[in-house]
């Protein structure tokens, strides 16, 4: 009994503020304006605390890891290692400070851009054998279009190829892909009212009940 | 009145008659089962035994009854209309059908004539001798006045067949010998018969067809089966030439039971016949008398009061009946018979028309006659006994002497008791006679047999005639003389009753018998083991050795090194293309970063920026022209660390234009390394400038509840975002004094390589904004997805700068070579490194790959 009171608690919580927004969105009323930017507010109070919530959650895993041994042990205390520096630092110079920036700026940004040249080299490499692996119209297709595009985003050796930065590669990048992605975006807008409704509705309860 | 309908003959009867009075057949219906007495199982070897089933003819269905029936008329109504002189060749007829269908309960004719007991039988009155074609009226008019005694004595045999504790007597039989044994008790002592009854019977037999025969003297009607035992010599051999007589033909119907139960009852009386005339009655017991019938007992009577001794002359009926019945031809007069004179002069002269078919000297039998002889199974007479003519046997001692022929016949059928003289009666045969297990059932030593529930034709057709009259006959033959039991043919025995075929355990004989081992030990009346399974054997030795062709045992080898190569250790083979694939990744990737790294780390500006500016660019730059001094521009740094590089280097040249112009930056995100990398870019790209935060930007930090937080933003600026990074109210800095909302902006940039990110500001603060100009620098992959907003009209999106080509063509238009010229160069190298390695590796691979699947044979598939 108290389960089903608090589930409907929370369902007429979820609608109701649900309602309230959306109405605020179509109708510029003033009260309902108001405890529309309480609410969003509250939201935006919420997803902070969601993320501290993921911090903690993200030590005790790895704590876990370390206490369980073996070759994650030493990954997981590096990174142990690495958050609590970097927060306490942070936390106690400031993000404006030399050390934080000093942090980022030759750690976790050479890391990450690093990771991302090596993805391009893997991406190189994947799109040359592929055809060893897959010898199809599609593959060859793929081959071809990579290559247009790469040619048309730059020059070959600082030699331009006519018909591909002004013709194929504008082509490619806003009639095919253009409407490949414009499909994309109608999926996800559609598939965004209907989670929408869903919620208002009280079908979908991801909150629980 | 109610009457019943005979179902034999269809006359009206009274509704208390059991027998019809016209046909003499049972009206009311027996219940019970057929008795079986005999209900020994048959064992191999176990030979026929003649029963009586006469009484039982009734129980036949009426379809057999009505056959029997008219066959019985056609084959009298056939005698009738026989010449005479035929009577011997149907009795060779008759006998080589006999022989193909051999019927043991119906012997041969010769046997049947050499055994018929003529002798006894007068000729017929000289009354009846003139009525040829009414002789079955006449046997019937016989019948119906013997049938009192007749049924009497029926009654008397089924009432001693009560006397025999049996559980395997039907219901109908017991309850017929008992009112059987009651009227005999009733009657110990038989009324005479008057000598009328033999009269009869001597007319019926004369009336079978023997009308012309000349009448003989009393003394010459002896039968020559008479005269044969008596005289001790052979009769003469009879052979098939001459036609046999109506008479004799008809007398075939008669049951060999009777004449020979008749012949033995004259041999028994041998001794005393010897020395008598022919119609000397035989001595019987007296206590026999009540089964004789009533002819017979008229012979018995004298004999009875005379003794054996005592000669009796024939009487004069006899004499009257011998000068008009014919002799019997069945069985020629032996010749010393007839030198003797005591041969009828008809049997004379009926000799004498066959002389040469009597041929006592050889001793041979004609064929006929062998082939007679071998369808009896026990004949009474026997050819060997007509082949030895001798002399009469010495007369037997005071107990009887035994003739030769009689011995041999009691040495072939040993369980026939000869006797020399008339047998005195028993305790034994009285006990038999009262109980008639004598009539009906076998000598305890025999087999017993059961009686069929229907009877054979021959049976049936006797039983037609005078079925009680035969019972009478039979009866005092039983009484005497144990008869041979006869070979049952394999039609009777298959019609025997099932329930008496069943085989009687007989390995529980005695079940008391003490079990002397085992676990029974000791015990009483235990069942016995089988005789198989009690049998003590030494086990049978088998071989061990597998009897198994050749194919199994290659498969049972087969299995075998199967089974051993699972524990057998394979070296695994190692994959030789890991090498080669890895090495060519190493190298490549060495390639790229050389090619990549060397422009960069040399400073070579070698390459040429793109010539033509696009459209896109050039209408961004306006727009950033367009903007006032001491603008306020929101910038949105809303991309990953991993992206730095490009969209520092795209952004660079516009931004570095818009501090040109004068503007003042407010920078959020709402990614958490956002702020940071905004410090970063402002500090990498655009340290010329030295601006300070406070004075010249503002650092709103992150911005935390994604699109929720973003649309909060774009309503509600100073309450969703008021602190500074530096923990300052941002909101009174100099660069945002005077925004209260976004539309107070005068652009609003937005920097990022996620499209999700991009679409979440075209969507939460695009339309928020109205007159402040929205453009974005994203990377070169979120350009697909970007673009559209940038495409639509009207354009969600007012300018776009898309990846580091987007800045080097900015560059151009501001004319400030920054990062996209110094990543030019190692930029369009490594992308034409990546354009070859693609380009050449997808032609090696390919053309592999088609050679490849050329060398596949067609059928293969791919591994």
């Amino acid at each position: 009994m108290r389960r089903l009171k608090g589930s409907i608690i929370s369902v007429v919580i979820v609608i109701a503020i649900g309602f309230i927004v959306l109405i605020g969105y179509f109708f510029d009323i003033p009260t309902l304006q108001n405890l529309r930017f309480v609410f969003m507010e509250w939201a935006v109070i919420l997803a902070a605390v969601v993320l501290l919530v993921g911090l903690v959650n993200l030590i005790s895993v790895h704590l876990n890891k370390v206490s369980e041994g073996g070759i994650t042990r030493l990954y997981s205390s590096v990174l142990i290692l690495a958050l609590a520096g970097t927060f306490l630092i942070t936390i106690v110079l400031g993000l404006d400070n030399t050390w934080p920036q000093f942090i980022f700026n030759y750690i976790q940004v050479p890391i990450e851009s690093s990771l991302m040249a090596a993805l391009a080299i893997s991406l190189a490499y994947a799109c040359a054998r592929l055809l060893r692996r897959r010898t199809n119209l599609l593959s060859i297709i793929f081959v071809i279009t990579a290559l247009v595009i790469l040619l048309g985003t730059g020059t070959f050796l600082g030699l331009e190829i006519p018909w591909i930065s002004d013709v194929f590669r504008p082509w490619l990048s806003q009639v095919p892909a253009a409407a490949g992605a414009r499909g994309i975006l109608l999926g996800i807008g559609l598939g965004t009212v209907a989670t929408g409704l869903r919620l208002l509705v009280g079908v979908d309860r991801p909150y629980g009940g | 009145m109610e009457e019943i309908r005979c179902t034999l003959c269809g006359e009206n009867n009274p509704v208390d008659a059991e027998f019809c009075q016209f046909c003499h057949a049972r009206l009311s219906r027996l219940k019970g089962s057929i008795d079986i007495q005999d209900s020994q199982p048959i064992h191999p070897g176990t030979r026929p035994r003649r029963r009586e089933t006469g009484e039982l003819e009734s129980q036949l269905p009426a379809w057999l009854q009505r056959i029997r029936q008219k066959k019985e008329e056609d084959e009298l109504a056939a005698a009738e209309a026989d010449d005479s002189d035929d009577w011997l060749s149907r009795i060779k007829k008759q006998a080589v059908t006999e022989d193909k269908t051999p019927k043991p309960s119906k012997p041969g004719v010769l046997a049947d004539a050499q055994a018929e007991p003529l002798e006894e039988i007068p000729v017929s009155s000289p009354e009846e001798s003139g009525e040829p074609a009414s002789w079955l009226d006449k046997i019937r008019d016989s019948v119906k006045q013997e049938e009192p005694s007749q049924l009497a004595v029926g009654k008397e045999l089924a009432a001693a067949k009560e006397d025999k504790p049996s559980q395997e007597r039907p219901d109908w039989l017991e309850k017929v010998r008992a009112r059987q044994k009651e009227d005999f008790k009733k009657e110990p002592e038989p009324p005479p018969v008057p000598q009328d009854d033999f009269i009869d019977r001597v007319r019926t037999i004369r009336d079978f067809g023997i009308d012309d025969v000349p009448p003989t003297p009393p003394e010459q009607q002896v039968p020559p089966s008479i005269d044969e035992p008596l005289s001790g010599k052979k009769p003469a051999e009879i052979t098939t030439d001459g036609p046999l007589p109506d008479w004799l033909d008809d007398s075939q119907e008669f049951r060999r039971d009777q004449i020979q139960s008749q012949i033995d009852q004259i041999e028994r009386d041998e001794p005393t016949i010897e020395t008598k005339p022919p119609a000397t009655p035989l001595a019987q017991p007296i206590d026999q008398q009540t089964d004789l019938p009533d002819w017979l007992k008229a012979e018995d009577l004298p004999v009875r009061k005379a003794g054996p001794d005592t000669e009796q002359p024939l009487p004069d009926w006899l004499s009257q009946g011998a000068q008009e019945a014919p002799t019997p031809p069945q069985a020629a007069p032996d010749p010393q018979i007839r030198d003797s004179g005591e041969f009828p002069d008809w049997l004379s002269e009926e000799k004498e028309d066959v002389p040469q078919q009597i041929e006592p000297e050889e001793g041979v039998l004609p064929d006929w006659l062998a082939d007679e002889e071998g369808a009896m199974e026990a004949p009474p007479f026997t050819a060997a006994d007509f082949e030895e003519p001798g002399p009469v046997p010495p007369a037997p001692p005071p107990g009887g002497t035994v003739p030769d022929w009689l011995s041999e016949l009691q040495e072939k059928s040993p369980e026939i008791s000869f006797m020399g003289s008339v047998p005195d009666p028993t305790p034994s045969d009285e006990i038999a006679f009262e109980s008639g297990e004598d009539l009906l059932s076998p000598p305890q030593k025999d087999i017993q047999e059961p009686v069929p529930a229907e009877l054979p034709d021959w049976l049936s057709e006797m039983k037609a005639k005078d079925d009680m009259l035969d019972i009478g006959a039979m009866r005092e033959v039983d009484d005497d003389i144990e008869i041979e039991p006869a070979e049952l043919p394999s039609w009777l025995q298959a019609m025997r009753p099932v329930a008496s075929i069943t085989p009687e355990p007989q390995i529980f004989v005695d079940d008391q018998t003490e079990e002397s081992v085992g676990p029974l030990a000791g015990l009483r009346g235990i069942l016995p083991a089988e005789p198989e399974i009690a049998q003590f054997e030494k086990p049978p030795i088998y071989s061990l050795r597998l009897n198994i062709t050749h194919s199994q045992q290659k498969n049972a080898e087969l299995l075998k090194e199967l089974l051993e190569s699972e524990g057998e250790e394979r070296d695994i083979s190692k994959r030789t293309k890991a090498l080669p694939q890895r090495l060519l990744r190493l190298i490549t990737s060495i390639v790229l970063l050389l090619i990549v790294s060397v422009p960069i780390l040399f400073g070579t500006e070698r390459v040429a920026l793109p010539g033509a500016l696009s459209a896109d660019i050039l209408g961004l730059s306006e727009i950033v022209s367009s903007l006032p001094e001491t603008a306020s521009v929101l910038l949105a740094i809303e991309y990953e660390p991993a992206f730095s590089g490009e969209l520092d280097a795209a952004a660079a040249p516009i931004v570095d234009h818009i501090i040109l112009r004068g503007a003042q930056l407010t920078l959020i995100s709402t990614s958490p390394t956002g702020p940071a990398l905004g410090e970063r870019f402002l500090s990498n790209t655009q340290g010329s400038h030295e601006f300070q935060h406070g004075e010249h930007y503002v650092n709103l930090g992150y911005l935390a509840g994604g699109t929720v937080a973003l649309r909060n933003f774009a309503l509600n600026p100073k309450q969703t975002s008021p602190w500074t990074i530096s923990d300052e109210e941002a909101w009174d800095m100099p660069p945002l004094v005077n925004i209260n909302s976004l539309n107070d902006f005068d652009l609003v940039l937005t920097i990022t390589d996620d499209p999700d990110t991009g679409r979440a500001w075209i969507e939460q603060v695009q339309p928020v904004l109205e007159e402040t100009p929205f453009i974005m620098v994203i990377s070169a992959q979120a350009e697909p997805l970007i673009r559209p907003y940038y495409e639509t009209t009207p354009q969600q999106i007012n300018g776009l700068l898309t990846g580091l080509s987007g800045g080097a063509e900015y560059e151009q238009v501001t004319g400030r070579n920054q990062f996209a010229r110094a990543y030019w160069d190692s930029f369009t190298i490594g992308l034409s490194a990546a354009v070859v390695l693609i380009l050449l590796g997808g032609l090696i691979n390919g053309v592999s790959a088609l050679l490849s699947l050329r060398r596949r044979a067609p059928g293969i598939k791919n591994p």
